[in-house]
Formats: structure tokens, sequence, C-alpha cells
């Protein structure tokens, strides 16, 4: 306890690098709960839960949150909610959390909302969430996994999206970015052909705030902004199951 | 191995035999040639690995370990005879009579057998292998169960839409049975957990590793853990379900163990008696349906 008084320096990055692409269907020995009950999220959100009663739960989910920027963009942005980073590289999901620690040292009452996890994002998430509970999902610049065999790698797929829809409540948003034409329209592809999502128009996008960040905000995209890259933009809504069971 | 009772007849399989017996006699069917060659491993038969029988025991289906499907029905003839793309982990019947067919890497597919063509539509997917599958008998629902600690309910035949998860479990999922909106599943963990499947609730639980000679568990945990697997419970196997008035009857097998633990679970207070234990002496599967089944290499 005696750290959180002093003042925190922000983490340096280059101490963090890992090899960029981890196999996310390989056994690794994650820690995770065996049921969302059992998820102690106050650890994670001290200064906005007092403890497990609390009722605010995480809304907001960054799936592959890389070095956190998209976190630290949203955090004042929206205070009421909670926000999560899940990141499989333990080394990057280590920096995220020095770098909130650090950003909360630094700014007393700030960046309380914020917080990122290490797991296995393919894997887990009905672990930590209940059915319905995210508004909104983020999945910015994707590993493309261009191999052919690799495919069922990508976090988008046609199975996975069940898993999405599940955790997400209907009028939910997924937003995908990614500078990779391809992958871009594989994922508009699955996310069409999905029947619990829907995408929405330019006119949709134009009175959300969020998108303008999406393109930057996080180190991905400023990598792609240094190199003049392309960017391909698509978001989608979470519907009703248009099934009806006779 | 598998038996099961089906209607007058006890069904089981042997290598790549069907075997059929009945009061008055005993029938041994060897499957036909599988459709096409490319799909074979280089065998020229595989051995039966599941075999399942429709609700309305019209039908029984048998899967290989070389991916071929047959289908026969009650005059034990051929119906259907096809490959699919990837070795099969379970297989079982949707009330209407279509297949559903679950392979290794945790795809589960849907054949309609009535179709003059056989394709196979996906319904859903897993990250692990799917260790057990089936529709309830509503046909609302189709539940599927991993090597994780999985158990998925789906709306069926929408399958896209996930009802619920059904977690708590530590260990793989290995069986899974419904009765009315309740489920029951059994897991390398060493407990049978009881569900509301509709909301995921867990709503009873049997730790059968209670049951059993504590060095046994002891012994097997120790031999995994030189091999740096860490366990703390003896796998279940097997689980049968059969329910009478009020009370569940579950026969557990477990691993190594050469008997067959019996319990019953009050249906409304999930309050749980041990019955008794059958001593098999030798490894066994079984079948619970008003009779219970017991099969050995040796014998019925
Ligand atoms: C190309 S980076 C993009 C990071 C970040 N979204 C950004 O825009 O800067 C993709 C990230 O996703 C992570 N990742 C890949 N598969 C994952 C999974 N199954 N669960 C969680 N994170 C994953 C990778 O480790 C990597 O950090």
């Amino acid at each position: 306890m005696s750290e959180s008084n002093e003042v925190l320096p922000l983490p340096q990055k280059r101490y963090y690098r890992q090899r960029a692409h981890s196999n996310p269907i390989a056994d690794h020995s994650f820690e995770y709960p065996k049921h969302p009950n059992f998820m102690k999220w106050s650890v994670h959100y001290p200064g906005v839960l007092e403890d497990e009663s609390c009722a605010k739960k995480v809304e907001f989910l960054d799936v592959g949150c890389g070095y956190g920027g998209l976190l630290v963009t949203l955090s004042p942005m929206f205070p009421e909610n909670l926000i999560l980073g899940l990141e499989i590289r333990v080394k990057v999901s280590d920096y995220v959390v020095d770098r909130i620690k650090a950003l909360r040292s630094q700014n007393p009452g700030e960046y309380q909302n914020i917080a990122c996890l290490r797991t296995n994002a393919m894997k887990y998430l009905p672990n930590y969430f209940k059915k319905g509970q995210l508004k909104k999902i983020f999945f910015l610049y994707p590993d493309p996994h261009f191999k052919k065999a690799k495919h069922k790698w990508r976090v988008i797929n046609q199975c996975l999206l069940a898993e999405y829809a599940y955790v997400l409540g209907i009028n939910g948003i997924v937003y995908t970015i990614t500078d990779v034409k391809d992958l871009h329209d594989w994922m508009v592809k699955h996310f069409t052909e999905h029947p619990l999502f829907e995408r929405l128009t330019s006119e949709d996008l134009d009175t959300d705030i969020i998108i303008e960040k999406l393109y930057a905000s996080s180190e991905e995209g400023q990598k792609v902004s240094r190199n003049n890259g392309d960017k391909f933009l698509a978001v989608f809504r979470r519907i009703e199951d248009p099934y009806v069971n006779d | 191995m598998v038996v099961k009772n089906w209607g007058q007849c006890i069904v089981f399989c042997s290598g790549h035999q069907l075997i059929i017996h009945n009061a008055e006699k005993t029938e041994t069917i060897t499957l036909p040639e599988a459709q096409s060659c490319e799909n074979r491993n280089g065998k020229e038969h595989g051995n039966i690995s599941n075999l399942c029988i429709s609700k309305d025991s019209s039908l029984i289906a048998v899967s290989t370990e070389n991916k071929q499907i047959v289908v026969f029905n009650k005059q034990l003839i051929v119906v259907k005879n096809f490959n699919v793309g990837r070795v099969s982990s379970q297989i079982c019947f949707t009330p209407d009579n279509s297949l559903i067919v679950a392979d290794k890497t945790g795809d589960v597919y849907l054949y309609n057998l009535s179709s003059e063509i056989i394709s196979p539509l996906l319904l859903l997917g897993h990250m692990s292998v799917v260790l057990d599958v089936l529709v309830t008998d509503c046909g609302k629902y189709i539940i599927t169960c991993d090597r994780d600690e999985k158990i998925r309910v789906s709306r069926f035949p929408n399958s896209y839409n996930i009802q619920s998860f059904c977690l708590g479990h530590k260990e793989f999922v290995i069986a899974l049975k419904t009765i009315g909106n309740k489920l029951i599943s059994a897991s390398g963990d060493g407990t049978i957990k009881c569900w509301d499947y509709i909301n995921g609730n867990e709503l009873g639980m049997i730790n059968v590793n209670e049951s059993i000679d504590k060095q046994d568990i002891h012994k097997f945990c120790e031999e995994m853990n030189s091999e740096d697997i860490e366990v703390s419970a003896l796998p279940i196997t097997d689980m049968q379900l059969h329910s009478v008035d009020t009370h569940f009857f579950i026969g557990v097998s477990l691993f190594q163990q050469e008997k067959l633990l019996l319990y019953s679970m009050n249906s409304e207070s999930f309050k749980v008696e041990f019955c008794k234990h059958i001593f098999v002496n030798s490894s066994y599967c079984f079948d619970l349906s008003g009779e219970l089944l017991i099969l050995t290499p040796e014998k019925l």
C-alpha cells in the first residue's frame, strides 16, 4: 500500500516488447474466473468500486487492446462507464496495467474507470461477462493472420461472433478498424452474414463521437498513420434475433 | 465402447462391427465400404467411435475413426452412408431425425438426412474438442460441452444465438443429459452438476470423489503430477441418467475404477443420496434407462 502515495513514472514500453503474434489457440496457463460471479472487479477499479457489492459493471471492452491507447483516450470521454482492455501478451498487458497505475498516480481521481486484464479473448469472455452486459466492443487493428491456414486464429470468425453477440446487450455496438483490406472484407462479411448484427450506415456514424478516435488513439493506429497506410472502418449493431420459433 | 438399449434389443459395437442382441438372437453387422477413398486414412474400415439412436427409435447412426457415418433403419438396412470432413468426436439425433456431428476441432454440424444430397450446415463452434452434444426434447436448444470447462446452451436451429453458458466445472465436461428444463453434467473434476440450463444457474452438485477411496485419488493425482499435469480429482468417464417420479437416478463411472456408482438426486430439493456401488471387476461401459446394462470386454 505504501507505493500508492508516490507519483509513479510512466513505464518504459521497450521493456515489454514481445513477439507480435501470439497463438490464441494454444493452451496457455491463464488465470480466469470459473464464473463471472467470482470475478473481483474492485481490485481493478478500486477508485470506483468499493467492494464486490457495487452494482456497476464493465460496459466497454477493447479486445486485443495492445498498449492501451484507446483506453486512455476513452477514459475522460466516458467517466461514468467502466472500460476494460483484454490483451493476450503478458508483457504488453503488464505494461498497460503499469501505465494505468502511473496515470492514476499522476492525475489523482482520474483514469479510475479503465483497467486491463491478460486473457485470451477468444476463449474466456463468458467467464468474465454475463449475458448482455456489454454496450460496446472494440476491435482495433486486430492481428491479420494472413495465411489461410491461420484464419481460424482471427479474433473475428463466424463461431466467435456468437460469443460477442452473447456478451453484448441489444443495440450494443461493435467497432472494427484495420489497415488490411482483406481483413476488413473478412470482418464485414462475417458480421453482415451473422443474423444478430447489422452494419451501421455512415449517417449513423456521424453522431458518434467515438468514431474519430478510432483512427489514431491506439498505438497501432498511430503506426499506420506514420506509414500513411489506409484505414478501413466498419461498425455494427447487435440486434434482436430475427428467428421466429413456431 | 458404447452400449445402448434399443427397444427390445441391446446395441453395442466392437471394432468396426455393430452387434445387436435380443432375446432370440445376436446379429453382427459389418459396416459398408466408405463412399470415397480419399478420406479413409488408408484404412479399409475404421473402428466405430460413436453410436446413437433416434428418439423415436427408428434410426441408429454410427461414426467411425476414419470419418465415415452410417445410418441404419429399424430393419438394419443402411439408409445413409457418407463421409464427413473431419474426424467426429460425438454424434446425436435431433427430435426430427436430422443428425448432429461434432468434430475434433470443436465445430458442430447439422446433416439433414432426408435430403438427397447430404451437406453439412455449420451450427456453432467451440475452441476445443466437443465431448458431448444433445438437442433437448422440446427441440428448441442444442447443448454442447468441451475439453475446457464450458457447457454452451444455444437455441436450435438458430444456434448462433447463445441462450446461456453453464459455468463452474473445473475440468473438461464429458457427458450431458437433460430432463425437462434441467441439465445434468459430468466432468473430469470428479463432480456431477445439475443446472437450470435456460439461465445457466447451478442447482445441485455431487462430488463423486467423496465416495471413492482417498488412496486411489491420491495415486492418480501423483501420477499426473509427475507428468506435470495438475489434477486434484479422479475424473468421471461416463454418466447415465434415468428419472423416476421426483428423483433422478444417476449412474457414474470413474477412471480406473472397477465399479459403477449409483446416486439419486431429488428433482425439487436437489438433495443427493448415494445408492450403491456395483463392482464390475473390469473396464466397462453402461447404459441406464429403466434397466441397467453393463458391458465389459468379456460379457454383458
Ligand atoms: C495489432 S495489435 C493492435 C493493438 C491495439 N488494438 C492497437 O490498435 O494498438 C493486436 C493485439 O491483439 C492482441 N491479441 C491477439 N489475439 C488476442 C486474443 N485472443 N485475446 C486477447 N488479445 C489478443 C495481440 O497480442 C496484440 O497486442
